[in-house]
């Protein structure tokens, strides 16, 4: 059982690594982070995950692809800070949670419409909307929420 | 958890579950509101998975409640 302070710090090395980047780790980049054998890292990224839900783990793989509000593989919720378009939100709900990773920064979120392809956007700045674009903009929760599978939430 | 142009978009959706037509339409305010409470604030502390992530459940039914969306639809089963 890995301690608080531990799960924290390995935590808070995905998590900033996702804004770094755009991408989570390897495990054996955690391990080599943290000073640990390769075994120990792959374990302590399983225990993060285990730890912080809804994160997961490509099934039947040591490789992390969601990571709230990040998202490993492209969604269709392209995300840009300063000009760049290096991230990707899980879903369209944490969408709206990237602005608390770059703060006092503008974050755009751009997207198709499911229904029809043509494109939505908005940004943000510390929690605040500056732009949205069409106004009529909704969000949709298609499946209702069950304790234990938020995955399912995401289709 | 999707985004659309509008609400009339949504009910065109080829993927739409009837059952989640109305129920499942949420303002991008609300939204917003919601992923931006409190805990939502402090994903880059070094203490957020001990100190902050334990708060999320509770903020996020005071969030349900404040919305108006107290069905377990929403709050969940």
């Amino acid at each position: 059982m890995t301690d608080a302070r531990t799960l924290d710090r390995a935590f808070q090395f995905i998590m900033r690594r996702f804004a770094d980047t755009g991408r989570g780790p390897h495990y054996t980049e955690l391990a080599k982070a943290f000073g640990l054998p390769v075994e120990e890292g792959r374990q302590r990224l399983h225990d993060v995950v285990k730890a912080f839900s809804p994160s997961w783990l490509h099934p039947e793989t040591d490789y992390l692809v969601s990571f709230p509000p990040f998202h490993s593989l492209p969604t269709q919720y392209r995300v840009t800070v300063d000009g760049q378009q290096k991230w990707f939100a899980q879903c369209g709900f944490e969408a709206t949670a990237m602005t608390w990773l770059f703060p006092g920064k503008t974050v755009r979120v751009d997207a198709p419409c499911l229904d029809c392809g043509e494109p939505l956007a908005f940004e943000m700045r510390d929690g605040q909307f500056l732009r949205v674009e069409p106004a009529t903009m909704v969000g949709h929760l298609n499946h209702p929420r069950i304790a234990g599978k938020d995955r399912l939430a995401f289709l | 958890m999707n985004l659309f142009r509008s609400e009339e978009h949504v009910s065109r959706w080829a993927l739409l579950n009837p059952a989640a037509a109305v129920e499942g339409l949420i303002p991008l305010a609300d939204l917003a509101a919601w992923f931006g409470m409190e805990s939502r604030r402090h994903l880059l502390d070094d203490d957020y998975l001990s100190r902050w992530y334990p708060e999320r459940d509770r903020e996020r039914r005071a969030a349900m409640e404040h919305l108006g969306k107290t069905t377990p639809f929403w709050l969940g089963s």
